[in-house]
């Protein structure tokens, strides 16, 4: 038991769509509500733009359409995730924040092979609990390709 | 880790004395030596050397040795100066910065041992001091009696020496000074201890030893006095001449007096007993390493250090010896003056929409709260210039970078030129400031390139042998002006015309005033050169040049004299922080178009527009046809307008001197806006600057001018030449 103390890591749980997915916590910087961003010419859809947080432009990634799932205009309901890799700092636009979970090595899985591209590419690794499955988002793979954006 | 820490220190250091030695060097080669300055010079080299025999930088030391013995010639005698010394002490700086750096990055040093060489040789450093002015001296037979003079008159003087504290916090030790009075002569030092209470009731601040020396020498009083030149202000000193007899109480060696130091009863027993404060004895040479890095220059003990006494400092030296500044400066991580402007751009933001929101909610401009918003108003603007004043610095470092620039160019074309800089005191911000050295590094190449003519030519026409390079920086309505002036053969313009029609950069049949043809040269793929030099580049011209002061968000022109030279002009905004904005709104998003680039702006009347081909605008004014770039459907953010009835237009200049009529929904307003990095978080969009953010929070992008129009140039297939040149 105390084995797993050791090894436990922690996830920031959130809902898009009817699905849940997490982050893991070290990732994230803050949490902030929806305000209106400015669009950027030349850059992919699922870009919503960027916002003002506290004088430094940051851009937003709009998680659904990212994913690929059915979205809603966002309202101030909706949650912007905050995390940082590397340098680089950016939103993730979510429906809400739904938890803060401990979990223990036992209840990660790897990403079960499926057919679609999204799966291999964003997801890291799945929480199991007993009545939910969360997939873990690799933040790094939000964003566009930088190289291919110049272009 | 601390060591680290204080070895950036002392490069940082390095960076300071080797441009004040550069200055110094070069206001001796403008307007002849003068005294102080030669010893401001003198003593950038020692710092250097001093520092770094701290860090054990050997190639340093010894270079910055031979360096210093040669100063020190200069500083001897004045008259020991000239053009080709101190063209050599030029470029010898240069050898000693490029060392520094080599110490700094731990590379390969550069190889030093030919201009030391050379320096040896030039100031005939083989020679002792003494014999050197000897060989110098014009009058042959007056030596000989000066020789006799120095033999025979011994003076004697009777030195009151008492240190204050500050002599040991500056890491000064007496013994040293007394070390160099022992080379001058005989000496007699007896330290009175009145002062130095037991060691039950010590004072460490307060009590301390002091000396009275007698000295028997062949030096003059000015020498000696010399010796406590670094001290001077950290002592209480009387040097006093007396009539030349027999020393009869010289029956005091320093031997002696060290053992009677150690016998005092307030030293510690297991100190070896030299230092008055012997808390602080372990500290001196940590001290001193410390206070060498750090700058304080005032240490004479780097020569004592050094083994062997150098030459006694001169007479006119010790006569003009200046007290050490004491700087009010401090040194600051730019990354922190880099935030605090972030956060001042914050605040005029929050300022701004704290304004909105009491405007809004109706409070009067009398009322209380009107008139503690205007307070804040004023306040922050204050701030502001304040904020931005901290990172404006003159420009003069990169103007005396730009004099080694002339140096290479030169020795490597075999021209003459010299340097002359004009208000290179003027200030600007930091962030312009790098971007411009480079630019005006490949200028200055070109100016002394294929500006300056060749010695032979310069002759033939009259002019002196050495070209003139001036460069001069001025303020003019808020932005900074530079002009780099050659008295060269200026801009062959046949010769510009024919490359352009060559190269199809103009059409042979188009018809080019002289300043066009002048600025030619910027064409990208252009370059006068009949071969490519190592100097000037290779193919990258002029335009990279124009390329990276646009960037800078400048202008630059040429303007030229036939067989009188040309004068480049470059224009820059002060800071690279804020910008001068017209706010516009068109596709429901506001979008900052930088004034700077902005000629006019027209209400948009579909009588002036007409249509070539199947899809271009253009604008029609007065006379001249201006291709239009609508600004939503550029950014693909409206679609193409069918109706070119609503809107204004704004005139916009592009480098190349080619206009382009913006078209977007209306005007908002003109104001400074601060600019914020895309690239920080994102990356670079395709036909976005930079953003800025709003008074209500909101983001705006900045529109790139240049870029939106260069990609417009080219979709659009080849054009007739115009009247103005692409």
């Amino acid at each position: 038991m105390s084995e797993n103390n050791v090894e436990k890591e922690e996830f920031i749980v959130f809902r898009v769509g009817q699905q849940e997915f997490c982050v893991e916590i070290t990732m994230t910087r803050e949490i902030r509500g929806w305000t209106q961003s400015t669009t950027l010419p030349h850059s992919p859809s699922f870009l919503m733009g960027v916002i003002n947080l506290r004088g430094t432009i940051l851009p937003i990634v709009n998680l659904a359409k990212r994913l690929g799932l059915p979205y809603e205009e966002p309202t101030e309901r909706h949650v912007i995730i905050v995390v940082q890799v590397e340098d680089k700092t950016f939103g993730m636009l979510v429906d809400s924040v739904s938890d803060i979970l401990d979990v223990g090595t036992e209840n990660l899985r790897s990403v079960p092979e499926l057919d679609t591209k999204i799966a291999e590419d964003f997801f890291n690794r799945v929480i199991v609990l007993e009545d939910r499955i969360i997939c873990e988002i690799i933040p790094d793979k939000l964003m566009p390709d930088m190289e291919s954006l110049a272009a | 880790m601390q060591l680290d820490s204080i070895r950036e220190t002392y490069f940082a250091e390095c960076v300071d004395q080797l441009a004040e030695l550069e200055t110094g060097l070069f206001t001796i080669s403008s307007d002849g030596p003068d005294i102080e300055t030669v010893n401001s010079v003198f003593r950038a080299v020692h710092s250097i050397k001093g520092g770094a025999g701290a860090f054990a930088l050997d190639k340093l030391v010894s270079f910055a040795h031979v360096f210093e013995n040669a100063l020190d010639v200069i500083r001897n005698d004045l008259s020991q100066s000239s053009e080709s010394r101190i063209d050599l002490l030029l470029r010898s700086a240069d050898v000693l910065t490029d060392i520094v750096q080599a110490a700094k990055d731990d590379s390969e040093p550069v190889d030093f041992t030919e201009i030391a060489a050379e320096l040896e040789k030039e100031f005939n450093l083989e020679a002792e001091p003494e014999e050197e002015e000897v060989a110098f001296d014009v009058v042959p037979i007056s030596l000989d009696d000066l020789e006799i003079e120095v033999e025979e008159n011994k003076n004697r003087f009777e030195i009151s020496f008492a240190p204050k504290q500050e002599l040991y916090l500056n890491g000064h030790d007496p013994q040293k000074i007394f070390r160099e009075l022992m080379d001058l002569g005989e000496c007699t030092i007896t330290p009175d201890d009145s002062r130095v209470a037991g060691l039950e009731r010590h004072d460490l601040a307060n009590d301390h030893l002091s000396w009275t020396i007698t000295l028997e020498t062949t030096s003059l009083e000015n020498e000696v006095q010399a010796v406590f030149e670094w001290v001077l202000d950290a002592c209480e000193l009387d040097i006093k001449e007396i009539e030349t007899g027999s020393a009869a109480d010289a029956d005091f060696s320093i031997d002696d007096f060290l053992d009677d130091v150690s016998d005092l009863p307030e030293v510690e027993e297991d100190d070896p007993g030299l230092a008055p404060a012997p808390e602080l004895d372990e500290g001196v040479s940590a001290i001193e390493a410390i206070s060498e890095v750090a700058g304080i220059d005032d240490l004479s003990s780097g020569e004592a250090l050094a083994g062997k006494p150098e030459a006694a400092p001169s007479p006119k030296a010790a006569e003009t010896k200046e007290k050490p500044k004491t700087s009010k400066s401090i040194r600051v991580d730019s990354e922190k003056v880099d935030r605090l402007i972030n956060l001042m751009g914050e605040m005029v933001i929050s300022q701004s929409m704290l304004t909105l929101q009491v405007n809004e909610a109706g409070f009067a401009s009398a009322s209380p709260t009107g008139l503690a918003l205007n307070e804040l108003q004023t306040l922050t603007r204050e701030i502001q210039s304040s904020v931005m004043s901290i990172r404006a610095q003159p420009i003069k470092p990169v103007f005396m970078r730009m004099s080694r620039v002339v140096r290479e160019v030169c020795s490597a074309t075999g021209k003459k030129a010299h340097l002359v800089l004009e208000g290179e005191h003027t200030e600007v911000d930091t962030t312009v400031i790098e971007g411009l050295s480079d630019p005006l590094t490949h200028m200055i190449r070109n100016s002394v390139d294929h500006g300056i003519e060749s010695i032979e030519d310069r002759v033939a026409a009259g002019k002196p042998e050495a070209g003139e390079i001036k460069l001069v920086a001025s303020h003019s309505s808020g932005k900074i002006v530079i002009e780099i002036h050659d008295d060269g053969g200026g801009i062959n313009r046949d010769k510009v015309l024919s490359l352009a029609i060559d190269k199809g950069i103009v059409s042979p049949e188009a018809k080019l005033s002289d300043e066009e043809i002048d600025n030619l040269i910027f064409a990208p793929g252009f370059s006068t050169a009949d071969e490519i030099t190592d100097v000037s580049g290779r193919g990258v011209g002029m335009d990279v040049v124009r390329q990276s002061i646009q960037g800078l968000g400048g202008r630059v022109n040429i303007s030229s004299i036939p067989g009188k030279g040309s004068v480049f002009t470059m224009s820059l905004p002060l800071t690279l922080a804020i910008l001068d904005g017209m706010l516009v709104k068109t596709a429901d998003q506001m979008f900052v178009i930088p004034v700077s680039s902005m000629i006019e702006t027209i209400r948009l009347k579909s009588a002036d527009v007409f249509q070539i081909g199947d899809q271009h605008m253009v604008f029609k004014l007065r006379n001249q046809l201006i291709p239009i770039v609508d600004v939503g459907p550029e950014l693909g953010f409206a679609d193409k307008r069918t109706q070119y009835d609503e809107g204004t237009v704004l005139v916009v200049e592009s480098g190349n001197n080619s206009m382009s009529a913006f078209l977007v929904d209306s005007i908002v307003g003109q104001q400074q806006v601060v600019i914020k990095s895309m690239e920080s978080n994102y990356a670079r969009i395709p036909s976005i600057a930079a953003a800025t953010i709003l008074g209500n929070g909101r983001i705006a992008l900045i529109l790139d001018v240049e870029e939106i129009v260069s990609r417009k140039v080219r979709e659009v297939p080849p054009q007739p030449v115009l009247d103005e040149i692409a």
